[in-house]
C-alpha cells in the first residue's frame, strides 16, 4: 500500500487505540482520595483562573508530600475548559465516570451552575464560586466557602449610603458588570429585589462590558452624564482595567468599588495610578498580610518547593482554602469516602476555624455558604497592594 | 458647549482613534485578500505577536521605544515571509475553504504560542503617555489616543504613497489586479505573496502595539481579527481605500451605537452592531462601498 | 470499480452499497454499534453520543457547503435556534418533545433560509462574511431576549419521555442518537440522488449554467439553506435535551468554526467524510486531556503549559492534514478501499 496511506491509517488507528486504553486512571499504588477540578487555565478568565487552579494544586501536593490524609495520597485531576460550556460537560462526565472524583471544584458560575442538577444526581459535592444564594433545598451537592457577589455587592451599597456625598440628595450608584453569567446574575438578583431603592441611594446608570473588550470608552462617557458618585463593578481583571482606564481618560470621577476577583496584584500593576482609590471586597485575607498565620503557612509552602514565586494573588488564596476545607471534610468522612460521605462531612462544619485566612465557615444541611463577611480594602498603588481598611462586614441573609 | 453636542462629538472622537487602528489592520487584511485571494483568520493574532515582542524588546531588553518598534516590524516581517512559505505557499490552488481553514487553525497555533512564551497575565508597556487627559473645546483626548491617531493616520498615508509610487507597491497592484498580466510583465508572484503577507503582518503589528498602548496587552486583542471583517466588507474586500474607509467608519459607528442605542436594549449593542449594520449594507450594495462589482446578470 | 459487476438496470447502478460483500460489512458495523454500549464505560458513551449529535449537524453542513458550494460560518447560530426552540417549546409550551424536535428543525430551516436570501445577491466571501454576521447577530438575540431565552442564564431542559420510558441516561440516549446518526448519515447521502441533490451539486461547480439549463438558483439556494439548517436544528435539539442545559454559550462562533473544521477536514462534498470529520475532532481533543492527566499523574505538577500544548497540537494537525491532504480524510478513505478492491493484486 502507499506508504503516505499507511502512515496515516495507522496513525488513526493508533490515536483511538490510545484513547480506549488510556483514559482510565494511572494507579497511584495505594488506596487514594481523587479529586476533580474543573478549571481555566487557557480561556478568557485564566488571568485569575491560573492562580485558582495553582492553589488547590498546591494545597494536594503540600498534603502529599507530608503524608496524606491518614496515609491516603490525594490523587488530583485538574481538567482545562477553556470557559466553553461542552468542554466543561466533558470534563465533568470524564472526571466522575472515569476517574471515580468524590468531590469537584468548579470555576466559572455558568458551567458550575448548569452542573447543579448532575452533581445533585451523581452525589459528587462540588465546591465552587458560584454566584447566587446557596440556601435552596434543590442544591444539596453544591457549596461555596465565600460570600457571594450578591451579597457583596449589598454591603458595597451599605457602605456608599454611609458615606453621604452632600446634603439634599441621595447618593448616586451605578453597576458596570460583564455580559457573562457571573457579571448578569447578582445584578439581576439586586434588580429583582429593588435593593438600591430598599437601603436609599440612587441606581443612576448600568453598562455591560464585554468579557474581551478593548476599550470600554462608550460605556464610560454614558456613564459620565448619569454623574454617578459610586460605580460598582463585577468584572474579571482584564475587563475592569479597560473600564477603569478609560473611565478616568474621559473623567469620570466616582469612586470605583469592584467585587473579590479584581483583589489581584496585576491588575494594580496594569492601572498604575488609575488604580488610585479603587476599593475592592475581600472575603479572605490577602497573601501579603504576613500576620495571619495561614498566609505564613502558604508563603512556607512556596519558599520550599516553589522558590520562583514571588507573588501570591488572591485567587491562589482562596482555592487554598478550598483545599483546607477538603482536607478536613476527607478527614470527617473517616472510611466513608464517597460523594455523600464528603457531603455530609462538609455539613458538620461548624465554624471551623482558617488560620486566620478567612472567617470561621459553616455548613449546615439547610444552609451551603460558608460565610456572609467580606472586609473592604483599598488599593494602594504604589506598594502595588490591597489593604483592608474596614472591619470584618456581616451581611444578613 | 451643550452637554449633549459635547457627548456626540466625544463619541465621535473616540470612534476615529479607535477606527484609525481598525482600518490599520483591515488595511492589512485587504492586502492578503486582494493579491491571495485568502480570507486571513490570523490577523488578530499577527497583532497580539506585534504587541508582545515590542514589549519584550523594550522591558527585557531595555531597548529604548523607537529601536524597539522598528526591530518588531522586522520581526514580523520575517515571521510573516515564514508563514507564508511553509505553511500557505503549499496550498496555493487549493479549494478557498481548505485555506481559510488553515488561517482559522493557524490562528489557534500562534495564540497558544504566545500563551506559552509570554503566559496570561496583561501586560503594560512603560507609561510614556501621561494620565491625564488633554482638554479642549469642553472635550477629552487621552495623550495616547491623540498619538495614536497621528500615529495610525500617518502609516496609512505612508502606505497609501507607497502603493501609488513605489515599484514594489506598483508591482503589487498589478498581481492583485491580474495574476497572468504581472507575470507577463515579468514580476515574480511568490515573492509578491511573500511581500503582502509581510506588510499585513507589520501594518497589524503597528496597529497591536498602539492597542497595547492604549489598553495593555492580553489574549483578548485577538478579537481584533474578527472586528476586520465589517470593516472590509463595508469598504469591499477588493479596494485598499475602502477598508481604511471602513475602518474609520466602523469605529466611529461602533462608538455612536455603544453611546445611544446601549441604553435603549440593555447593553451589548457595541459588539453587534457593526455587524448588524454590515448585513444591512450587504442587502443595498453586496460588493461593499467600493469594492469591484462583478457583473453576473442571469 | 470491483470487478464481477455488471448492471443492466439503472436501479442496481444507483445502489449506494454495491456489492454483497459491502453489504456485509455494513451488518457487521451495525451489530458492532448495537452492541457497543454493553461493553464500554459511561465517559465513551458520552464522546459517542456527542459525535452522533455532531455528525447530524456537520451533515446538514456539508450539504450546504460542501455539496452547494456556500461557505457558511453561522452554523453555530442555526444549531443554537434549533435547541432553544426545542426547549422553549417543552419547558414553556408543555409540548413533549417528540413533537418539539421537528418543530425546532423546521424553524431552524425557516431562519437558515431567511439567513439565506442574501445569497442571491452576494457570492462566495462575502456571503461566507454574512453567515459570519448572522453568527453574531442570532447570538446577541438569544443573550438578550432574556424574556423568551432566560438570557445568559440558560434554560434546564427536561429529558425527552416516550410512552412513559425516560431517557435520562447515556446509554438509553445512545440507541436513541443512533438511530439520528444514521438517518441523517442515510437521508444525506440520498439526497445526492434525487433531482435536489443534483441541482445542489450543479449550483456549486458552476451556477451561471446551472441557471441556464433550467435551475432556479434562488430558489435551490434557500433549499440548501434549509435543509442545512434544519439538520442543524435537529443536532440542537438531541443537544439540548441529552446534556440537558442549554445557554448561550454553548453556540458561540468557535462552534460554527469547529463545524466548519469538521468537514473540511472529513471532505468536502462527502458524507461518509463527514462522519470521519467528525470523529477526528471530537477524539483529538478528549486524546489531549487524556495525555494531559497522564502527564500530571507522572509529573505531578500543573502547568498552564500542558493546556496551551493542546492548543498547539491542535491547530498543528489541522495545519498538517490539510497542507498534505486537503481532500480531507474521506480522500483517505477512497484510496485504502480502492487499494483492498484489487488486493493481493498491486496495481498503482
Amino acid at each position: 500500500m502507499e506508504k503516505r496511506n499507511l502512515l496515516w491509517v495507522l496513525g488513526m488507528l493508533g490515536m483511538v487505540a490510545l484513547i480506549f486504553v488510556f483514559s482510565g486512571t494511572l494507579a497511584y499504588g495505594k488506596e487514594t482520595v481523587k479529586i476533580g477540578s474543573i478549571v481555566d487555565l487557557t480561556g478568557p478568565t485564566n488571568d485569575i483562573g491560573v492562580p485558582y487552579a495553582e492553589g488547590l494544586d498546591d494545597y494536594f501536593s503540600k498534603i502529599n508530600k507530608e503524608g496524606g490524609i491518614k496515609g491516603r495520597q490525594i490523587e488530583y485531576f485538574p481538567i482545562d475548559y477553556t470557559y466553553k460550556l461542552p468542554q466543561a460537560m466533558a470534563a465533568y462526565k470524564r472526571l466522575v465516570t472515569e476517574h471515580n472524583v468524590i468531590a469537584l471544584v468548579g470555576w466559572g458560575t455558568g458551567d458550575s451552575k448548569a452542573r447543579i442538577p448532575l452533581v445533585n444526581k451523581d452525589k459528587v459535592p462540588q465546591l465552587t464560586t458560584f454566584a447566587l444564594d446557596q440556601t435552596e433545598p434543590h442544591t444539596p451537592y453544591n457549596f461555596a466557602h465565600m460570600i457571594s457577589y450578591e451579597h457583596q455587592i449589598m454591603g458595597m451599597l451599605q457602605y456608599a449610603k454611609s458615606k453621604p456625598i452632600e446634603k439634599g440628595r441621595k447618593v448616586r450608584v451605578a453597576y458596570v458588570y460583564s455580559d457573562a453569567e457571573y457579571g448578569r446574575a447578582p445584578i439581576r438578583y439586586l434588580k429583582e429585589r429593588n435593593y438600591a431603592e430598599k437601603i436609599g441611594v440612587e441606581l443612576v446608570d448600568e453598562q455591560i462590558i464585554g468579557q474581551t473588550a478593548t476599550e470600554a470608552v462608550s460605556q464610560a462617557l454614558t456613564l459620565k452624564k448619569a454623574k454617578p458618585d459610586y460605580t460598582i463593578i463585577v468584572l474579571t481583571p482584564k475587563p475592569a482595567s479597560v473600564f477603569i482606564k478609560d473611565a478616568k481618560k474621559v473623567g469620570l470621577e466616582a469612586t470605583v468599588m469592584g467585587f473579590s476577583f479584581l483583589g489581584d496584584y496585576s491588575l494594580l500593576k496594569i492601572l498604575g495610578n488609575a488604580g488610585k482609590g479603587l476599593i475592592v471586597a475581600a472575603p479572605c485575607s490577602y497573601a501579603h498580610e504576613m500576620n495571619v498565620p495561614g498566609i505564613k503557612k502558604i508563603w512556607d509552602y512556596n519558599k520550599k518547593y516553589r522558590p520562583e514565586r514571588k507573588i501570591i494573588d488572591l485567587q491562589y488564596v482562596y482555592n487554598w482554602l478550598n483545599g483546607m476545607i477538603l482536607e478536613e471534610a476527607i478527614k470527617r468522612a473517616g472510611d466513608n469516602l464517597t460523594g455523600e460521605g464528603i457531603k455530609n462531612a462538609l455539613e458538620t462544619f461548624r465554624n471551623f476555624e482558617t488560620d486566620g485566612i478567612s472567617r470561621p465557615i459553616t455548613f449546615t444541611s439547610a444552609d451551603h455558604r460558608g460565610s456572609y463577611e467580606f472586609k473592604l480594602s483599598i488599593a494602594n498603588p504604589d506598594k502595588g497592594t490591597f489593604e483592608p481598611f474596614s472591619d470584618w462586614i456581616k451581611v444578613e441573609k | 458647549m451643550s452637554e449633549n453636542i459635547a457627548f456626540l462629538a466625544q463619541l465621535l472622537l473616540t470612534g476615529l482613534v479607535l477606527g484609525s487602528v481598525y482600518a490599520l489592520v483591515a488595511l492589512g487584511f485587504v492586502l492578503i485578500y486582494k493579491s491571495t485571494s485568502i480570507l486571513n483568520f490570523a490577523q488578530g493574532e499577527l497583532l497580539m505577536f506585534g504587541a508582545y515582542i515590542c514589549l519584550t524588546l523594550i522591558i527585557e531588553l531595555r531597548i529604548p521605544f523607537i529601536y524597539a518598534f522598528f526591530l518588531t516590524l522586522a520581526f514580523s516581517f520575517i515571521l510573516a515571509v515564514l508563514l507564508e512559505r511553509v505553511i500557505l505557499r503549499p496550498m496555493i490552488g487549493e479549494p478557498i475553504i481548505s485555506i481559510i481553514m488553515v488561517t482559522i487553525a493557524l490562528s489557534a497555533v500562534l495564540r497558544s504560542l504566545i500563551q506559552i512564551a509570554w503566559g496570561t497575565e496583561t501586560k503594560v508597556f512603560p507609561r510614556i503617555f501621561s494620565e491625564e487627559p488633554i482638554r479642549f473645546f469642553g472635550l477629552f483626548i487621552a495623550e495616547v489616543h491623540l498619538w495614536s491617531l497621528i500615529f495610525a493616520l500617518t502609516c496609512v498615508v505612508l502606505f497609501a504613497l507607497f502603493f501609488k509610487f513605489s515599484a514594489a507597491g506598483i508591482a503589487m497592484r498589478v498581481t492583485a489586479f491580474d495574476q497572468q498580466i504581472a507575470q507577463s510583465l515579468g514580476i515574480n508572484i511568490k515573492r509578491i505573496f511573500a511581500l503582502s503577507w509581510a506588510i499585513s503582518a507589520i501594518v497589524s503589528s503597528i496597529g497591536g502595539i498602539i492597542l497595547g498602548n492604549i489598553n495593555g496587552i492580553n489574549n483578548a486583542l485577538a478579537a481584533m481579527g474578527l472586528k476586520v471583517f465589517p470593516c472590509v466588507i463595508l469598504g469591499g474586500l477588493d479596494s485598499i481605500l475602502g477598508a481604511i474607509l471602513g475602518g474609520f467608519s466602523i469605529g466611529i459607528l461602533e462608538n455612536l451605537a455603544g453611546g445611544y442605542l446601549d441604553p435603549v436594549f440593555g447593553g451589548g449593542v457595541k459588539d453587534v452592531a457593526p455587524f448588524v449594520f454590515l448585513v444591512v449594507v450587504l442587502m443595498i450594495k453586496p460588493y461593499g462601498l467600493f469594492g469591484k462589482i462583478r457583473i453576473e446578470r442571469l | 470499480m470491483p470487478c464481477g459487476l455488471f448492471h443492466t438496470i439503472y436501479k442496481t447502478d444507483e445502489r449506494i452499497f454495491k456489492t454483497v460483500w459491502v453489504r456485509s460489512w455494513l451488518v457487521a458495523f451495525g451489530l458492532f454499534f448495537l452492541l457497543l454500549p454493553l461493553f464500554v464505560r459511561d465517559y465513551l458513551l458520552y464522546v459517542t453520543n456527542m459525535i452522533f449529535i455532531f455528525i447530524v449537524g456537520a451533515v446538514g453542513l456539508n450539504i450546504l457547503t460542501g455539496f452547494t458550494g456556500q461557505i457558511s460560518i453561522g452554523h453555530g447560530a442555526f444549531v443554537a435556534v434549533g435547541a432553544y426552540t426545542s426547549a422553549i417549546l417543552t419547558t414553556k409550551l408543555g409540548i413533549p418533545f417528540w413533537i418539539a424536535l421537528p418543530i425546532a428543525g423546521l424553524f431552524a430551516a425557516l431562519i437558515g433560509m431567511i439567513f439565506g436570501i442574501p445569497s442571491l445577491r452576494i457570492k462566495g466571501l462575502y456571503l461566507a462574511i454574512a453567515t459570519l454576521a448572522a453568527q453574531f447577530i442570532i447570538e446577541y438575540t438569544i443573550v438578550h431576549w432574556e424574556r423568551l431565552t432566560n438570557g445568559i442564564t440558560g434554560i434546564s431542559v427536561p429529558s425527552p419521555i416516550l410512552f412513559g420510558f425516560v431517557f435520562d441516561n447515556d446509554r438509553k440516549f445512545y440507541y436513541l442518537l443512533l438511530i439520528f446518526a444514521v438517518m441523517a448519515v442515510a437521508t444525506g447521502r440520498n439526497l445526492f440522488r434525487t433531482r435536489v441533490g443534483r441541482a445542489f451539486i450543479a449550483i456549486r461547480d458552476r451556477d451561471i449554467s446551472a441557471e441556464l439549463i433550467g435551475v432556479d438558483i434562488f430558489k435551490y439556494k434557500l433549499l440548501a439553506f434549509g435543509i442545512s439548517s434544519f439538520y442543524a436544528g435537529v443536532a440542537g435539539s438531541l443537544w439540548g435535551h441529552y446534556t440537558n442545559v442549554i445557554t448561550p454559550e454553548h453556540f458561540t462562533i468557535v462552534l460554527s468554526i469547529d463545524y466548519l473544521a469538521m468537514i473540511i477536514v472529513g471532505g468536502l462534498g462527502s458524507i461518509i467524510g463527514t462522519v470521519f470529520g467528525v470523529i477526528f475532532m471530537i477524539l483529538i481533543p478528549e486524546l489531549l486531556t487524556t495525555v494531559g492527566v497522564l502527564l500530571k499523574s507522572t509529573f505531578g505538577e500543573i502547568t498552564t503549559l500542558i493546556s496551551a500544548i493542546k492548543g498547539l497540537v491542535f491547530g498543528i494537525t489541522i495545519i498538517f492534514f490539510l497542507v498534505f491532504e486537503p481532500d480531507g480524510l474521506s480522500e483517505i478513505w477512497r484510496r485504502t478501499r480502492d487499494y483492498w478492491k484489487l488486493w493481493p493484486f498491486s496495481y498503482r
